[in-house]
């Protein structure tokens, strides 16, 4: 692999499943954490291994972290970084009608070659498991692709750190990079051939969940987005909750550029 | 009439075809031809019809003539 991992974490040293998963597959990483939790991820984790930002409950979910870790990763002289969310439990190889567990950092190192081939490739990152099922296979007019071109990508984020932008906002921070890059004409890749097992939001303890999930927590998120991108996200609803409803399509025209 | 898939001057590749080189296989296909959804309004027309067809239903979703 070439680019470093970072997994931010908050409350969950416990569950720690990214960190179980590459751990697993001895794949090298960092977890990125708040100072007052050092010594409870210090007990199941090896400190080299464990990153401290230097602020603590900015009350602004991840994006701080987020940001921190993507100057980091440039002052270490990185291309790229792989930013990964802390509840994910496994990683997919997609072939032969089997989603296979990989072994190996044999996807990560295979996306990172594939992103290496393009100029303009912003972000790139892994369909969750669950949407590749009920996407593409018993559904006879579809036929599975490798990737999708320009769409969102969450949780587990290859990004290219020369872009001009970073994270913002306290709500659906992936959703608003997704389109803020997409919308300069940048090109994302979200890949189906390889996979990820995320939890489902709001299953685990710890992350962001109470701090913005509580009260009218979902009816904010998706105001902030929409005043955020007016012109292409709309209200809805999905499992009768409120849901922010995206159009990508104004950016099916963005075309990868080869290096 | 029945349309015919019109040639093309050139071959175009497809976006998949054009970038997905030298990369991982990806050969999956759709299992099924035809997927239904069908809903009752009562759990006696369900029974009724798991009945006739000679199934039992305990997912959200079955295979017909699977082995």
């Amino acid at each position: 692999m070439k680019y470093p991992i970072y997994i931010i974490s908050k409350g969950r040293w416990e569950s720690r499943l990214t960190s179980k998963a590459l751990e697993s597959l001895k794949i090298p990483y960092r977890i990125v954490i708040e100072p007052q939790e050092f010594e409870k991820y210090a007990s199941v984790i090896d400190d080299d291994k464990i990153l401290v930002l230097p602020f603590r409950n900015l009350g602004q979910g991840s994006i701080p972290a987020r940001n921190w870790v993507w100057e980091h990763s440039i002052s270490e002289g990185h291309k790229r970084h792989w930013i990964l969310d802390d509840n994910i439990r496994a990683f997919r190889y997609w072939n032969q009608n089997k989603r296979e567990k990989v072994s190996d950092d044999m996807i990560f190192s295979e996306a990172e070659r594939f992103c290496d081939r393009y100029l303009n490739l912003a972000l790139a990152g892994f369909q969750y498991t669950m949407f590749a099922v009920t996407e593409s296979l018993y559904h006879g007019n579809f036929t599975p692709k490798p990737f999708i071109l320009n769409t969102r990508i969450y949780s587990c984020i290859l990004i290219d750190n020369k872009i001009p932008f970073r994270w913002r906002g306290k709500y659906n921070e992936d959703t608003d990079l997704s389109l803020r890059v997409l919308k300069a004409g940048y090109c994302t890749i979200l890949f189906y051939a390889f996979l990820c097992d995320k939890a489902k939001t709001m299953t685990m303890k710890g992350g962001n969940t109470k701090e913005l999930y509580d009260g009218d927590g979902r009816k904010e998120m998706m105001e902030s987005l929409i005043k955020q991108h007016p012109d292409c996200v709309r209200a809805g609803k999905k499992w009768g909750r409120c849901q922010h409803i995206v159009d990508y399509r104004p950016f099916k025209g963005n075309k990868l550029v080869w290096a | 009439m029945k349309s015919e898939k019109q040639l093309q001057l050139f071959e175009i590749p497809s976006l998949y075809d054009e970038h997905w080189i030298d990369m991982p296989e990806f050969k999956n296909t759709a299992l099924a031809v035809k997927s239904v959804h069908v809903h009752f309004k009562s759990e006696d027309d369900f029974s009724v019809f798991c009945e006739k067809l000679g199934i039992k239903i305990n997912s959200y979703s079955i295979w017909y003539k699977s082995e």
